[in-house]
């Protein structure tokens, strides 16, 4: 009979959101990719437990300043667990490293003792023993253990779910900037390589439905497009996904965090339009799992809507829009109008806000709306994109054989004179 | 012969009528402000009880009357005659108010024809920083089956009471199949001359 091998299951305790999201992609990567397997367990039983340093952030700063190490966070096991500790684990360091957490899983596992222990031995102690001693920050791995950490039997019971939400965002694609020698059909191979240090690596995401990738967007059409499909099909339903670092070379600083449907960028950079690039190409962004690069004095980071992200983008840098695939028989229409409140440059075209009008009162081609609306290819280009990133476009790709026809018009009453309100009012026309 | 028509501000008490009407009318709103004596509702030290005023004239002299409509539902009986023959209403909502959803359902309710006609616009004023809370508004709307523009606006700003005006008339020229001969048809190469976004 075969021995299957259980996973190790590690945990995190009392650490902040962006370093228990390291802990939980890093655990992904090797998903399926390691002799031993390793399991992030949000709730119920776990073997390693990771814990934050006894270092406050304050000490960490004024220390590094001086180059003097200090530890993030460090592993431990549950408290009354006898171990033997290993003598080449080690604590992992501010700032912090993926590729030294890895080498920690990497110790770990080769003295890992197989076959794990089945889990119906697992025995129940409370979850103030996960806080961390002063004597446990100094121990920093160890062989599994069995003890179940949280007592409350709801959360054990919830845990397969939460388990599952947890996993929901893996890595899809690894591309350019990861070398040849670890990739492993497109995807990063963990047992070939860690990710080198300092290194950013360049991976798509998927969101729970496993539609999304973000695979390394060059353009911002690219990008607009890798955003959209981090979405749901489902109107208003978010993207599962956790959190993840982006930035790019020209100093973008943000942080994705899907399931807010957030990016954080830097305010400094969105106000700095001498940043355009020629040709429309700026952002090229990367998506790191080894934590933002240092904020420089100024960058405060401020918290942007995905949709209004790409509004902006799309105003400013809408030379790629139009890799929009859109068939040319493809038939649009809007389920709302978007908020041109957050966005004036669109509204203030004529063209956009009528072909807007146009769209969500009736079903038309996009070479019909080019033309009843007038608005420009680029414009045009810019509105479908955002709304079909919005999920707002529904764009059904077949031309009916009879084509659907518009609400009766009213009989004009009030257009004379709405043309002529807009020459009083200084409004376009 | 000289032509009247007129459009309606409406929205709960405090919503901004005033300040919109204010932003556009050629003349100063004639306003029946009095002391606000119902404070519990709304902190207001003045509100209006009756109707808000102003007047836009074109150079054919034909008019339009501005009409702010009161927010206090006891004066709902002159909502009706307000809105037959509107051109069009610019319904307000103010997101900080304690159940701004309530405060808008009565106007839904009050004003369905002209709504559901599509010849309306909601501005929606303090608006939390989560976009979604645009989406709620637009949700509540599709349930009574109004689709009509919906922004988020600061009706302090001038800029974004013309946006509204300007949702507003677009509705009514695509409604009434009439934009061909309007703004748009004027430009005699107009994807060639309009300027980026």
């Amino acid at each position: 009979m075969s021995e299957a091998r259980l996973p190790i299951r590690v945990a995190c305790s009392g650490l902040g959101d962006r370093d228990a999201f390291l802990v939980r992609s890093l655990l992904r990567i090797l998903d399926g990719r390691r002799e031993q397997p390793w399991v992030f367990q949000e709730d119920g039983a776990a073997d390693i437990i990771i814990t934050p340093s006894a270092h406050k952030d304050s000490d960490r700063e004024r220390l590094a300043a001086r180059r003097i190490p200090t530890s993030r966070f460090v592993l431990t096991v549950p408290a009354g667990v006898k171990i033997d500790l290993s003598s080449g684990a080690q604590a992992v360091h501010y700032p912090l490293r993926a590729s030294e957490l890895l080498e920690c899983f990497d110790q770990l596992e080769s003295e890992w003792p197989f076959p794990a222990a089945p889990l119906k031995t697992a025995t129940v102690v409370t979850r103030q023993t996960v806080a961390p001693t002063a004597a446990q920050t100094t121990r920093l791995v160890a062989p599994r253990t069995t003890q179940q950490l949280w007592e409350d039997p709801r959360l054990s019971q919830a845990s397969p779910t939460i388990s599952h939400a947890a996993t929901d965002f893996r890595l899809s694609q690894t591309l350019t900037d990861a070398p040849s020698s670890q990739m492993s059909h497109g995807m990063i191979d963990s047992r070939l390589s860690h990710i080198p240090e300092g290194r950013t690596l360049t991976v798509g995401v998927t969101n729970a439905s496993g539609r999304g990738v973000l695979a390394h967007p060059a353009t911002v059409g690219a990008l607009i497009q890798a955003l959209r499909s981090l979405r749901s099909s489902q109107e208003g339903e978010r993207p599962q996904g956790r959190c993840i670092d982006i930035f790019d070379q020209a100093g973008w600083i943000g942080r994705l965090y899907n399931g807010r449907n957030k990016v954080y960028a830097s305010r400094r950079f969105m106000l700095d339009r001498s940043a355009e690039p020629a040709g429309g190409r700026l952002f090229h962004w990367r998506f790191t799992l080894s934590g933002l690069p240092p904020l420089s004095k100024g960058d405060a980071l401020i918290e942007v809507d995905i949709d209004l992200l790409a509004w902006q983008l799309s105003a400013r840098f809408c030379y790629d829009f139009a890799t929009l695939d859109l068939p040319i028989n493809a038939l649009l229409h809007l389920r709302r109008w978007p908020d041109f409140g957050v966005h004036p440059e669109f509204s203030s075209r004529p063209g956009v806000m009528l072909a807007t009008a146009l769209l969500t009162r009736q079903t038309m081609s996009l070479a019909a709306l080019h033309r009843e609306s007038e608005a420009s290819e680029v414009n045009l280009a810019c509105l479908l994109g955002v709304c079909w990133l919005s999920g707002w476009l529904r764009c059904e790709r077949e031309m009916p054989k009879t084509p659907p026809s518009k609400a009766p018009a009213e009989k004009t009453r009030f257009s004379g004179i709405v043309r002529s309100l807009r020459k009083v009012l200084g409004l376009r026309g | 012969m000289v032509q009247e028509y007129k459009l309606l501000f409406a929205g709960g008490m405090g919503v901004g009528k005033t300040t919109a009407i204010a932003a556009v009318s050629e003349i100063e709103p004639v306003s029946t402000d009095v002391a606000n004596s119902d404070r519990e509702a709304f902190d207001k030290a003045l509100t209006t009880v009756t109707l808000d005023y102003g007047r836009i004239t074109l150079p054919s002299g034909d008019r339009l009357r501005l009409y702010g409509i009161p927010g206090q539902q006891r004066f709902s009986f002159m909502w009706s005659m307000l809105e037959h023959g509107a051109m069009g209403m610019v319904l307000l909502a103010d997101a900080s108010r304690p159940d701004p959803f309530a405060e808008l359902e009565v106007f839904l309710k009050a004003f369905s024809k002209l709504l559901r006609s599509g010849r309306a616009v909601l501005g929606v004023g303090r608006l939390p920083k989560k976009r979604e809370a645009l989406d709620k508004y637009v949700a509540k709307l599709a349930r009574r089956k109004i689709k009509i523009p919906v922004f988020s606006v600061d009706v302090r700003q001038k800029d974004d009471v013309l946006l509204l005006l300007d949702a507003l008339f677009t509705q009514i020229e695509v409604i009434e199949d009439d934009y061909r001969g309007g703004a748009a048809s004027q430009k005699t190469t107009p994807s060639a001359n309009e300027p980026s976004v």
